[in-house]
């Protein structure tokens, strides 16, 4: 072993570093032929003793107790928020939903009275009042009247084409005692107007057949209820039969 | 038979790393016997690297105000609770030497460390004193990057391979380092300066065969 390679052991050596047992001897027995190396030998031990004696003059300092104060505060202040935001995190959540639920409940309550209203309106829109045979509640009718009359816009616009949408309206407008068939159009154009009147009439029951309705042929001399629908001018728009 | 009761004990108490688990979950129980535990590690590691006690004191706040916000980062797999803190701790003392640099002197620090009287409660003799304010006064006298290796090695008694980890650096590195810094503190420690000469003269002589 030369010098060089002692110099880089002999701080192990003098720490007590784990090594392989041969390497060991031999720096030792260098150390002990070179006077060199043998004083760097005793300089490393010399230093390790001191800072062995550093680290146990030290081994018992710790951070003054105001530190742990500190954290300790810091650690409180840190958790309350964190709880704190997360109650209000919980609460904000909770409000938005109700909200929004709210806002549900609004606007579906808003669709239906819409929807009534122009329910209300149609029906106005087909029964003008002179309606002598009719079977409607004369409170309603009386009620659609008033609607119709604020609402004329909506009248017209609900009954120019007499079709789909007043079609679709037919249960609304009977009922419990009538069953009715749907308008069945008798001109080509649908259009109705807004003086349109319903007159109830009575017809043979073989009259259903020209409408390609099915009679029943036992019957046929019996007569039948039908709403004739009559334009401003008088002539028939459209017709349903009534049970 | 105490000490078998002392092993069983201690195998019974919570590792670091379940210390550090049940801090994410807001456990102050665990964080107060994590601190209890490791502080003064960081402390001294503070106060050997700056010869401060008030940095020192300013570098474990710091340290473990991370550890509470950065518990969650902390990865068991790439090392010890303890050099998680080292690595926080280095990095904390770096910035503010870094920082301070311009008015740190190693005669304050020296200064400083004449009135700590945690120090004096724990000498038994003068003598002894001034020698372990010397060897205080050579460590602050080195360059960083060696002063950190010989804190952690020799006072902290850290492993090469934890080292490593902990400064971010081969394990070679550390012991090259670790090498130099021992020679540059041996030299500085010297037992008589008389003597100086001789060693001179006896290096020139040192066989390199």
């Amino acid at each position: 072993m030369n010098c060089q390679t002692f110099s880089e052991l002999a701080g192990d050596i003098a720490r007590d570093q784990m090594m392989d047992a041969a390497v060991r001897a031999q720096a030792l027995a260098h150390a002990d032929d070179c006077i060199a190396c043998s004083v760097e030998l005793r300089a490393q031990e010399h230093l390790t003793s001191n800072l062995r004696e550093l680290a146990a003059a030290t081994k018992h300092e710790t951070a003054s107790p105001v530190v742990w104060e500190r954290l300790s505060a810091d650690f409180d202040s840190r958790t309350v928020t964190h709880l704190k935001s997360s109650r209000r995190r919980g609460i904000y959540v909770a409000g938005a939903i109700a909200a929004m639920l709210i806002l549900a409940f609004g606007l579906v309550q808003i669709a239906r009275y819409r929807e009534s209203i122009n329910v209300e309106a149609t029906i106005a829109a087909t029964f003008t009042p002179a309606l002598p045979a009719q079977t409607i509640d004369e409170r309603k009718e009386k009620n659609v009247i008033v609607a119709v009359k604020q609402r004329p816009q909506v009248v017209r616009h609900r009954l120019s084409p007499l079709s789909p949408t007043t079609r679709g309206l037919t249960p609304a407008i009977n009922q419990p005692k009538e069953i009715a068939t749907d308008f069945i159009l008798l001109t080509y154009d649908g259009e109705v107007g807004s003086e349109a009147q319903l007159v109830r009439m009575e017809l043979p029951r073989s009259a259903m057949a020209s409408f390609g309705l099915p009679v029943n042929m036992d019957r046929a001399d019996q007569r039948v209820k039908a709403d004739v629908l009559l334009g401003a001018d008088g002539l028939a728009r459209a017709i349903r039969f009534v049970q | 038979m105490t000490a078998a009761m002392n092993l069983v004990m201690k195998a019974s108490e919570p590792t670091d790393t379940e210390l550090v688990r049940r801090l994410v979950d807001g456990d102050k129980e665990a964080f107060a016997e994590l601190y209890q535990r490791r502080h003064a590690n960081i402390y001294r590691f503070a106060l050997h690297m700056s010869g401060r006690p008030e940095m020192a004191d300013d570098v474990a706040q710091e340290t473990f105000m991370v550890l509470i916000n950065k518990s969650a980062v902390y990865d068991e797999t790439k090392g010890a609770v303890n050099s998680f803190l080292l690595g926080i701790a280095r990095n904390q003392v770096l910035r503010r030497l870094r920082q301070e640099r311009p008015t740190v002197q190693v005669d304050e620090h020296h200064e400083e460390i004449d009135h700590d009287a945690s120090v004096h409660s724990h000498l038994s003799s003068f003598a002894r004193k001034e020698k372990i304010d010397a060897v205080r006064k050579a460590i602050l006298s080195l360059p960083e990057h060696y002063r950190e290796v010989v804190i952690l090695c020799e006072l902290q008694e850290v492993s090469y391979a934890e080292t490593a980890h902990i400064l971010n650096c081969a394990v070679g590195t550390v012991r090259s380092r670790l090498h130099r810094a021992r020679a540059i503190l041996a030299e500085k420690l010297e037992p008589a300066r008389d003597e100086s000469s001789t060693s001179s003269a006896l290096n020139s002589t040192r066989c390199f065969a």
